[in-house]
């Protein structure tokens, strides 16, 4: 293999939603972004996911209880990091969207192998791609992506 | 009789420095790497093919461009090989197929001589009187039909499909489309250019195989294409059709290709046509491009002496180009070739004949071509016999007219006519970004193909970069390039239109006589272009002779449909890799330590008993004995978990389920059921109250994703400033079911477990030191309680659980074990013992429809189902002793001998010894209290018991309608 996918276990995620989420974040010193965007913090990114709602990446950050509105829910899906460079072939094995048009620093909520995913493309190329899916897919995308390098890596030879 | 030449093609596509070796029929040859099989059989001598599909007749090389299936072959592998263009492989075992006892001797080819028998449509008219034959005559057609067998222990060989964008997709790689590929990637564009050969170049290596220039340039193109970091090249790649936002799948060899373009350049070429005569299918008879192709691709001669019959430049052109290469021209019947297309001095110079205003009449020869007869031709494709001649031949090579390759053209919404000028259609209308260029738009001298290809490429630019299109400049020739009647009478007929099919010109001229006059109807009452080659070099001549019986033009007879694929597509590449996604617990890996047997549930891998495999029913008996005596633990992370927050979550709630919600207090939870607009069952679960504006909803584990979808439409359509958030997977759950189940969690948990404190609702805290939450359950026993907590939490619950509970005789049960005991304690599932048309009061859940609530999705429905009950459910029991087979579910309950319901849920109770069961019946029966009976296998009737849930003995006061799944 010419490149490796590695799982990623250190984002803390969280799912911020309901009244008064975009200023709790500012409250918190973490961007606000549009609509189906992301922005980067020190310590890792805020997706808006909706009206009101986000996903918040990055440990030790003082978000709201999930007790009270906003509500702040942990998140625990399985993400995965691949090489910024090798990220569009790899992905194009699995997914219909055309991801040479992700930016760096950019945000999608798509499908990859047939189940939903998220996209987030680091800052800078070293970063790489992350994607994450739904905690109980975890097995079946780590497979699957794994499954399509030495393809990947054929088309790229 | 074909034979490989000596001397080595500037641009041949075979290696002669090394052999492969392979067998036909049993018998040896070889043939050299960039062969393919009809190459190499050629190449060896062997001109007879293949045997038709209806006649069996013999049948030879035809086109060598996969527009024709005469060259069709089989393996011990693998079935309908196209031999034109399936490369040689060392060691291939190559056999014909539709053959009886080998080719030259098959046992039906005396068929052909039963032809009078075997009219058009003869299929829909015989056979079938008398009826009691009819058996016969089905069994004896299936025998022989088909192309080839299927080895039913083949292993497929799944290659994986995978995506591909560009700004420009360009299909077809030959003097067009190379010059088109350049332009567009010199312009900035992404570009993805195909071609289904295995060598850029098309036409320029066998049409002009002979003029340096062209091949310099040729040469050229090619170099910059592959030098150029925008243009990506996929050769054997076969453009499988056009759908929509320009997707256009790609067939490689290495799996398909599903290319997104912007826009889309068509430089497809055309497809040449053939003359209609006698015997124009005899081996020797083929298309003049076909003869260039065997002879400059792979170095051989389809014969050593030819007649040609043409009606354009490019078969002249041939003529002069197979006369150079050493094969001797005999004579050319020309069917009406522009004078100004005609090379005269040339001609005379290697002392060619050349007969104007000819035809071929018929070719002679049983097994293979032997000699010609040429006539003078009317416009109406009668000959002058009295002046007819005979030649000596050994091979027939008809230039006689082209057809678009237009198949992706029609797909994306262009139009063409039939151009007179001609004598073929052409491109009249196509989406700005969907662009013709070259012999596909009637272009065919190559300094204006370069030009048109410019011109459509900077077209293509425009509309992709939103700016005005310039007008379409018109390169098209103004000479004829086909015959507009190609077709000769014979009053033997075996004159074929549709060699696939064995399609005649009096099968089409009986067709439309007998009413099927119309063009769709033609094809689909003779099969004219219903073949593998999909009318390919067909289609044209039929809508010809379609339109002089209809005495009206060719585009007002019209044309079929082109649709996709434009070649076959192997099975592996359409399923391409297996995407089967699954979902696991977080307690997976808990579950295989402890020996557990997966099943699929939906998505869900989930244990459905523990223990080793033969061992199922006792396994299951144990983990129910357990849950009944002692405790049980099962995974039930799978069931939906659903947060609904805000201030209008009670609203929402109000709106989607038909139990009130709003009235419960935090802390509190009740039974939830969810209905369709027409009142149908589609989901249960619990709606239980964490907060003033804050809502913990479970939902069925196969109807988690919906029931999420549903309240955040319902959020949407009633603006309720509501939030439905999915934690299905984000929450692991754990039921603890049992008499001692309170025993094992009580000290593990900070909630009050006691049965007066806690009677139901749902509870926050810890349980092993975890935030968790904690609700009463009663699903499986009538003492239990629901656990949930993040995944990390959930794993540390369960090993705690099953460690401390050790003591108390804890086992864990799987979904099988879940089923029996949720069954004896007359709980249904929603899905199992509900159907598409069930409503609350069938299920018995009259009591979870709350119709003083104004309004709630299904209401109306519901209101006027109340009083219209058709069918209810029951319960029935079976004798211990009962020695017929255990009914199954949907197994028919009958009642005087007509249907009165079925079976919905059935299993042996190991805590009763006896089976139980849920049935859904018609109201009177229900309403009676008689016995069942069920119909089980092979009609042997079975009697139950009527009997009321629950099935196991219970204290106090009757819980809810209740159900899970």
């Amino acid at each position: 293999m010419s490149f490796e996918i590695t799982t990623v276990t250190d984002l803390a995620l969280r799912q911020l939603v309901g009244p008064g989420a975009g200023t709790a974040l500012a409250e918190a010193g973490l961007p606000r972004p549009d609509d189906l965007c992301a922005a980067a913090h020190d310590h890792g990114f805020v997706a808006c996911l909706g009206h009101e709602h986000y996903l918040v990446a990055g440990r030790d950050i003082p978000l709201p209880v999930a007790s009270a509105p906003p509500w702040c829910f942990t998140r625990s899906d399985a993400v995965f990091r691949i090489p910024a460079e090798h990220s569009p072939m790899l992905l194009a094995q699995y997914c219909g969207h055309d991801l040479r048009r992700l930016p760096e620093a950019g945000w999608l909520m798509t499908r990859v192998a047939d189940i939903d995913v998220w996209l987030r493309a680091g800052a800078h190329a070293r970063n790489g791609v992350l994607v994450g899916c739904d905690a109980s897919y975890e097995r079946y995308l780590h497979d699957a992506l794994h499954g399509a390098v030495p393809t990947a890596d054929a088309q790229n030879a | 009789m074909p034979c490989r030449r000596a001397e080595t093609g500037p641009r041949e596509w075979i290696d002669r420095g090394r052999t492969l070796r392979f067998t036909f029929e049993g018998r040896s040859y070889e043939g050299h790497p960039g062969d393919t099989i009809t190459s190499a059989l050629l190449a060896n001598g062997v001109s007879l093919l293949g045997r038709s599909f209806k006649y069996h007749r013999p049948r030879g090389a035809f086109s060598l461009a996969n527009h024709d299936v005469n060259a069709l072959f089989c393996t011990p592998q693998d079935t309908h090989i196209r031999g034109d263009v399936t490369p040689l492989v060392e060691g291939m075992d190559v056999r014909p197929v539709n053959v009886r006892g080998g080719l030259d001797n098959d046992r039906d080819r005396h068929l052909d001589r039963l032809g009078r028998f075997m009219p058009v449509g003869f299929y829909y008219k015989a056979f079938h009187r008398p009826k009691a034959l009819f058996p016969y005559w089905e069994r004896a057609i299936r025998k022989r039909a088909g192309l080839g067998r299927v080895d039913l222990d083949w292993t497929p060989d799944r290659r994986a499909k995978r995506h591909a964008h560009c700004d420009a997709l360009v299909v077809g790689a030959g003097p067009t489309g190379l010059t088109a590929a350049l332009d567009l990637a010199d312009n900035g564009c992404s570009v993805v250019l195909v071609d289904e050969n295995p060598h850029p170049g098309a036409s320029f290596d066998y049409a002009h195989a002979g003029d340096e220039t062209a091949l310099a340039h040729r040469d050229a193109l090619i170099a910059s294409v592959h030098a150029h970091p925008a243009i990506t090249l996929h050769t054997r790649a076969v453009a499988l059709g056009h759908y929509a936002d320009h997707l256009v799948p790609i067939a490689t060899p290495d799996g398909i290709i599903k290319v997104r373009a912007r826009g889309v350049l068509l430089a497809t070429g055309v497809i040449e046509q053939p003359a209609v005569f006698h015997n124009n299918d005899r081996p020797g008879v083929m298309l003049a491009s076909g003869a260039q192709r065997l002879l400059h691709r792979f170095g051989v001669a389809a014969c050593r002496r030819a007649i040609m019959v043409v009606a354009n430049g490019e078969g002249y052109a041939a003529a002069l180009d197979l006369h150079a290469a050493g094969i001797e021209i005999a004579a050319i019947a020309d069917m009406g070739t522009p004078k100004s297309q005609i090379p005269a001095a040339r001609l005379l110079a290697a002392g060619i004949p050349v007969h104007r205003d000819h035809a071929v009449h018929a070719a002679h020869g049983e097994s293979a071509v032997e000699a010609a007869t040429l006539a003078p031709v009317g416009a109406d494709g009668h000959c002058d016999l009295a002046r007819a001649h005979r030649v000596p031949c050994d091979g027939i090579f008809m230039s006689v007219g082209w057809a678009p390759a237009g198949q992706l053209l029609y797909q994306a919404g262009g139009r063409l006519r039939y151009d007179d000028t001609l004598a073929m259609p052409v491109p009249e209308s196509w989406p700005d970004t969907v662009v013709p260029a070259g012999r596909l738009n009637g272009v065919f001298d190559l300094d204006c193909q370069y030009e048109d290809a410019r011109d459509a490429a900077a077209r293509l630019r425009a509309a992709l970069a939103g700016e005005p299109v310039p007008a379409v400049a018109d390169h098209r020739d103004r000479v004829s390039h086909g015959a507009a009647w190609p077709i000769v009478a014979h009053a033997q007929s075996r004159n074929f239109v549709d060699l696939d099919e064995d399609i005649q010109l009096k099968d089409l001229e009986q067709a439309a006589r007998e009413g099927f006059d119309n063009i769709e109807l033609l094809k689909r009452f003779s099969t004219v272009g219903m073949g593998p080659s999909q009318g390919k070099h067909a289609n044209q001549n039929a809508i010809r002779i379609l339109a002089r019986i209809r005495d009206q033009g060719i585009d007002a007879t019209g044309t079929t449909t082109a649709r996709p694929m434009f070649h076959p597509v192997r099975l592996e590449d359409l399923a391409g890799r297996r995407l089967r996604p699954t979902r696991r617990s977080p307690l997976h890996d808990a579950h295989a330590e402890l020996g557990a047997r997966f099943m699929d549930a939906g998505a869900w891998l989930r244990p459905a008993w523990y223990g080793a495999a033969g061992e199922r029913a006792e396994a299951i008996a144990a983990e129910v004995r357990a849950v009944r005596e002692a405790v049980g633990l099962i995974d039930v992370s799978t069931l939906g978990k659903i947060e609904v927050v805000g201030p209008d979550a009670a609203r929402l709630l109000e709106a989607a389920y038909t139990l009130r919600a709003a009235d419960l207090s935090v802390g509190a939870g009740r039974y939830a059921l969810m209905v369709d607009e027409s009142g149908v069952v589609v989901d249960d679960g619990l709606i239980a109250r964490l907060g003033p504006e804050h809502f913990f909803v479970t939902a069925s584990s196969g109807h988690a994703a919906a029931t999420r979808r549903e309240l955040t439409r319902e959020a949407a359509i009633g603006a309720f400033e509501a939030w439905v958030v999915d934690r299905t997977s984000q929450l692991g759950s754990i039921t603890i079911a049992g008499p001692r189940s309170r025993d094992l969690l009580a000290p593990l948990t900070d909630v009050d477990l006691d049965r007066k404190a806690f009677k139901g609702g749902i509870r926050t805290g810890h349980v092993c030191g975890q935030p968790a939450r904690v609700l009463r359950a009663a699903f499986v026993d009538r003492v239990g309680f629901e656990v949930h907590a993040d995944v990390a939490a959930t794993r540390l619950i369960w090993a705690r659980l099953m460690d401390d509970g050790a003591a108390l005789g804890v086992r864990a049960f799987g979904v099988e074990a879940q089923r029996v005991l949720r069954l004896e304690m007359g709980h249904i599932i929603v899905g199992q013992d509900t159907d598409g048309l069930t409503d609350p009061f069938e299920a018995a859940m009259a009591g979870a429809v709350h119709f003083d609530k104004p309004v709630f999705i299904g209401r109306g429905a519901l209101a006027l189902l109340a009083e219209r009950t058709q069918r209810r459910l029951v319960a029935f029991t079976l004798p211990a002793d009962a020695d017929t087979p255990l009914p199954r579910e949907s197994h028919l309950v009958i009642e005087d001998g007509e249907i009165a319901g079925r079976v919905t849920s059935i299993a042996h109770s190991p805590t009763l010894g006896h089976a139980i069961g849920f049935a859904m019946v018609d109201t009177a029966l229900a309403d009676s209290e008689r016995a069942l009976t069920l119909r089980v296998d092979d009609g042997v009737l079975v009697r139950a018991t009527r009997a009321a849930t629950p099935f196991v003995a219970r204290r106090g006061k009757r819980a809810q309608p209740e159900s899970r799944s």
